[in-house]
């Protein structure tokens, strides 16, 4: 019993901590880099010019301003002897020395005495002092910067414990962050604190009059409030986490299952002394209240050990959310697990709270009997038999109001999760009826041949209220798994797609993070033989009137087409397969015009649709692109706009080139990659670039898919184990009930090996129709997975494909788990004393 | 008759360890012909059902031997009794022990099927069987759908239709009325003489056991007296 609750609870839990960690640790990371900002000024993709921030404090007065460089950056850990060679990925943190104690007082929070001067050093990085530790470097260390051709010395470690959030920065002078990211001249924001005192302030002008002011003296920028952006890149992962959340609420209704039959189980091996009980006159309502005092005891056992358990289990769960984030949102590092005591309170509540709920309809049926029924397992199973019809019309409502859910909601998330809910629970309350449907077709079909066939079959159903339970619980999680599998499946198969239209250049050639490759590299990579067209492409950041999204200007030249599929779903034009323009098309007309493509999740999380605009800030202030097109783009974190390159030039002064893709006349590079990458290296020589052949790429991004779904992978196998215990526990209870049965079964000759092979046949059956009744409920809830949820947490519509694959899978999962979680009962069973057995009867 | 079908020699068991320990038969020594019928009389927890169990070989001697046929049920493994008893014995209980989700026929089907009678064989001997024992028109009815008799009879026919050599019954007319009860032990012997089985059965009844060819009395776990059944009724 204790077992069954402390698992049900220790998933929920685990899950929640690992879920509030990682947001608490974006959170504080968050704080960290923007302190006590409350407005920031950004301009378009090349940032701003960093004369704006001498002319701020100079010649308009606005002292409490900093300016900042943001930016990725991997570094290399230092090689120690018998350990291996560690990275990190961190933001880079560029900061002005002088500016900070106003915003971000982290240097002094250092473990050293330091001289916050020495900052200004070239190259110097102060890190927190954990993520010093994992890299395994002391002060005084040197650091490579991985793809960035130089190297940090770590001057100063600070105490993740004075400043939480510290873990995923790497901060260091202005300077230095400009050579890194090759942004010398330029910032990627200034921070500003509002309103300014009215000591400094002249006429103490409100904040709008001074962001006002900032914007008239200096076209091009704009302010924004510092919590809004955060707010929205908090958003980001909301759905994720959203995600993560409905799974354990899908783990804790498996558990609620499970905790239901321990309680059940408990109740049912003393129903001989309950019988006497009442029939020494113990009255109803006191063998009711001391059943339910006595699970409420338990319960808080179980919750306790489940919490205990749920904490060691979410600090394992939290890496793996930990790097998921970081694989599709950005750099998060955290170690700290940590709960509030609300979460605390919240998995008390649930463990309590379900184990009351499941003790009811056992103590009442313990209690509510008269003293000789009491004794007479067969009067409660012919009741729930004759209510399996009216449950399972239940169920059928339950059923249709999910459905109905899906129907009118929109875009809630959670209403596409109370769907998923209601249409489990309907189903679950359908198993009943369609558990004694199935055995008496698998009656009609052994009992021709064996009385002994017949055996096995009818007791699933004359336990009704024990096996249907029980097979409703792994069918439940089996069906999770189907479900999950399908939509991963599916997904896969979207994303490999996707990848290999996206990637139609051979090699691609990148800069690093916020870099660019630079012009003579390019002059000499067209003179390359057997080079058949290039691709050229510049990602930025900029500014749009609501959020900050990726801009990428791309150029096409010789024979590479464009790699953009475009979605006729979310085209509000009701054009045609035959008349919409190729991509081809669609990418040209981008250039005689201003207008822009953008990807489909930042469509729909932003409702936008063909020929709607978009305000883009650019470097001649904001200006409204048409929208021409809507991609398919699986990849997460900001909006994905694409425009041509010939656009972007015109409005953005800028004509550096991020990356270059190059396609060759002989399509298969594979085997060449070696030779071609050694001849790309010998022309991009000394220039910290990335050269990728498109297999490359697409095995890493395959491969990243992977990583972010071993989450998702870990809670199914949990819930598929809370399953096994409560078809264990299901299967206990029935061998208690069964025993007389079993005794005479050995008594009439049936040997120990025998009734083994009797008992596992039954477990097996139980799993074969619980796998069998969880496909109909797998392909619902992948339906709803692939079509709303996928849809309304990341704006991703995919291909929908039903491997077979995953369903034997299922089925041999179900068979499986029942086959093992029936191998104890029946040992046990196997060798008990058919005389004791029969005597205690 | 054939001398000494069953042979019980100086066989002790007991419950329970230590202080706890309670000597349930104290070497109980009993010789039963082929074809003999005993009845075996006592107050309650002398010992009589302990001695059935063992005879069946679903409960294990302390001490002693318990042989059948020649063969020693002490010495045989777990496996090798089960199939002796599959094959040469049959029980009838006072509760019936019926399995509850199996018909009438089925139930009287199950030790045919594990002895490996073939499908036609064991269609035939139980509704044979059935027929005999009167309910014919009730095979498949379930265990909780029959009367007290007629779950006695099935159970009765369960413990026959594969002809084991050696029938034992623990106060099988135990739960029914006189009548009924009576009506039980005509059937009961009538198919145990036609057999020519053993037949060992315990009673609380003198009436019942009256119909035995010899009665033995138990008391304390110990065998008391031997007596004819004739003179057993004029001492009742």
């Amino acid at each position: 019993m204790l077992i069954g609750m402390a698992l049900g609870v220790a998933v929920v839990f685990a899950v929640d901590i690992a879920n509030e960690s990682a947001k608490r640790a974006f959170s504080l990371s968050l704080d960290t880099v923007t302190g006590r900002t409350t407005h920031q000024i950004v301009a378009g993709a090349n940032g701003l010019d960093e004369t704006i921030y001498t002319k701020l404090r100079t010649e308009l007065g606005i002292r409490q301003s900093a300016p900042l460089i943001q930016g990725d950056v991997n570094l290399l850990g230092v090689q120690t002897p018998g350990l291996s060679h560690s990275s990190e990925s961190l933001q880079l943190l560029g900061v002005d020395i002088f500016a900070e104690p106003m915003f971000r007082n982290q240097v002094g929070r250092t473990n050293t005495d330091l001289d916050s001067l020495k900052l200004l050093k070239q190259g110097a990085v102060i890190l927190a002092d954990t993520t010093a530790q994992r890299l395994h470097a002391g002060i005084g260390d040197h650091l490579d910067v991985i793809d960035g051709g130089m190297q940090l010395e770590l001057i100063a470690t600070v105490s993740t414990e004075l400043q939480p959030g510290f873990e995923s920065i790497a901060m260091v002078d202005i300077a230095t962050a400009q050579e890194l990211l090759g942004l010398q001249g330029r910032l990627s924001r200034i921070d500003l604190i509002l309103p300014l005192p009215p000591s400094i302030a002249e006429n103490n002008p409100t904040i709008e009059e001074t962001i006002r002011t900032i914007e008239a003296e200096f076209p091009g920028v704009s302010v924004s409030d510092a919590a809004r952006r955060d707010g929205a890149l908090s958003q980001m992962t909301e759905a994720f986490h959203t995600n993560l959340l409905a799974m354990s609420l899908l783990a804790l209704l498996v558990g609620a299952f499970l905790i239901y039959n321990t309680v059940t189980l408990s109740v049912l091996q003393r129903r001989q002394t309950f019988g006497q009980l009442r029939a020494l006159g113990i009255q109803r309502q006191q063998l009711f209240r001391s059943i339910l005092t006595e699970t409420l005891a338990f319960g808080l056992i179980g919750t306790l050990a489940g919490v205990l358990v749920g904490y060691f289990l979410g600090s394992l769960l939290l890496t793996l959310v930990t790097r998921t984030i970081n694989d599709l949102y950005f750099t998060l590092d955290v170690s700290q697990v940590e709960f509030s005591t609300f979460t605390l309170i919240k998995a008390l509540m649930i463990g309590l709270g379900v184990s009351l709920l499941s003790a009811v309809p056992p103590a009442l049926e313990a209690s509510n009997s008269n003293p000789g029924i009491v004794l007479q397992r067969s009067s409660v199973e012919r009741r729930v038999s004759n209510l399996a019809p009216i449950i399972f019309l239940g169920g059928v409502l339950l059923l249709l109001v999910g459905v109905a859910i899906l129907w009118v909601s929109n875009a809630s998330l959670w209403a596409g999760f109370l769907a998923i809910f209601f249409i489990v629970a309907g189903y679950s309350l359908m198993i009943p009826k369609l558990l004694l449907i199935l055995t008496k077709l698998a009656d009609r079909r052994t009992g021709r041949s064996s009385t002994l066939g017949s055996y096995p079959v009818r007791s699933l159903s004359a336990s009704l209220s024990r096996t249907s339970v029980a097979i409703a619980a792994l069918a439940v999680s089996v069906s999770a798994t189907a479900g999950v599998g399908i939509m991963i499946g599916s997904f896969r198969l979207s994303v490999d797609n996707w990848l290999v239209n996206t990637l139609q250049s051979d090699v691609y050639i990148r800069a690093s993070s916020g870099g660019s490759i630079p012009e003579p590299v390019l002059g000499q990579l067209s003179a390359l033989t057997n080079l058949s067209g290039t691709q050229t492409a510049r990602m930025t950041e900029v500014e749009t009137n609501t959020v900050p999204v990726r801009l990428m200007a791309v150029g096409f030249s010789g024979d590479t087409v464009a790699s953009y599929q475009f979605n006729k779903r979310s085209n509000k034009v009701g054009a045609t397969d035959q008349s919409m323009p190729t991509a081809r098309q669609r990418m040209e007309s981008l250039d005689n015009s201003d207008s822009v493509i953008i990807s489909e999740p930042f469509a729909n999380k932003s409702n936008l649709a063909v020929n709607d605009t978009l305000t883009l800030l650019t470097d001649v202030g904001a200006i409204r692109f048409a929208i021409a097109g809507i991609f398919t783009n699986y990849t997460t974190g900001k909006g994905l706009v694409v425009i041509s390159m010939n656009t972007y030039r015109r409005y953005w002064q800028d004509a550096q080139i991020s990356s270059i893709g190059l396609s060759f006349n002989n399509k298969d590079v594979a085997p060449e990659f070696d030779a071609i990458s050694a001849r790309l290296r010998s022309i991009v020589a000394n220039e910290s670039l990335s050269i990728r052949s498109n297999h490359e790429i697409r095995e890493r991004s395959l491969l990243i898919f992977d990583q972010t779904f071993a989450i998702t992978h870990v809670l199914r196998i949990l819930t598929v184990g809370i399953a096994f215990v409560g078809i264990l526990s299901a299967l206990m209870a029935l061998s208690l009930e069964r025993r007389s049965e079993y005794a005479i079964l050995r008594a009439v000759g049936l040997t120990p090996n025998e009734l083994r092979k009797l008992l596992i046949l039954q477990t097996g059956l139980m799993g074969l129709i619980a796998g069998l009744l969880a496909l109909p409920l797998g392909i619902a809830m992948s339906k709803v997975l692939v079509g709303v949820i996928n849809v309304r947490s990341f704006g991703w519509t995919m291909e929908y494909i039903v491997p077979s694959a995953v369903l034997l899978e299922c089925l041999l999962l179900a068979v499986l788990a029942a086959i093992l979680a029936g191998i104890y009962p029946a040992q046990k069973l196997s060798n008990l004393s058919p005389s004791e057995a029969l005597r205690h009867q | 008759m054939t001398e000494n079908y069953l042979t019980i020699e100086s066989v002790c068991k007991s419950y329970g360890k230590g202080d706890a320990a309670q000597l349930v038969l104290d070497n109980v020594t009993l010789n039963v012909s082929e074809g003999e019928r005993i009845a075996i009389l006592g107050p309650s927890g002398c010992g009589k059902s302990t001695l059935l169990n063992l005879v069946s070989g679903i409960d294990r001697v302390d001490s002693g031997t318990i042989s059948v046929n020649g063969i020693d049920l002490t010495s045989l493994a777990e496996k090798e009794l089960t199939l002796f008893r599959r094959e040469n014995i049959g029980f009838v209980y006072q509760s019936f022990n019926l399995i509850q989700t199996l018909t009438a026929l089925e139930n009287i089907q199950l030790p045919l099927q594990i002895n490996d009678f073939s499908a036609g064989q064991t269609k035939d001997l139980s509704m044979q069987l059935l027929e005999r024992v009167g309910l014919g028109r009730r095979a498949s009815a379930f265990p909780d759908q029959l009367s007290g008799g007629e779950q006695q009879r099935v159970a009765i026919a369960r413990a026959m239709v594969h002809s084991p050599a050696l029938v034992l019954a623990d106060e099988h007319t135990g739960n029914l009325d006189a009548n009924t009860g009576r009506e039980m032990i005509d059937l009961f012997n009538e198919l145990a003489v036609s057999g020519n089985q053993t037949v060992l059965m315990v009673t609380h009844s003198m009436a019942i056991a009256s119909t035995a060819d010899r009665i033995v009395r138990f008391h304390q776990g110990r065998l008391a007296t031997e007596t004819d059944p004739d003179e057993s009724s004029l001492a009742w």
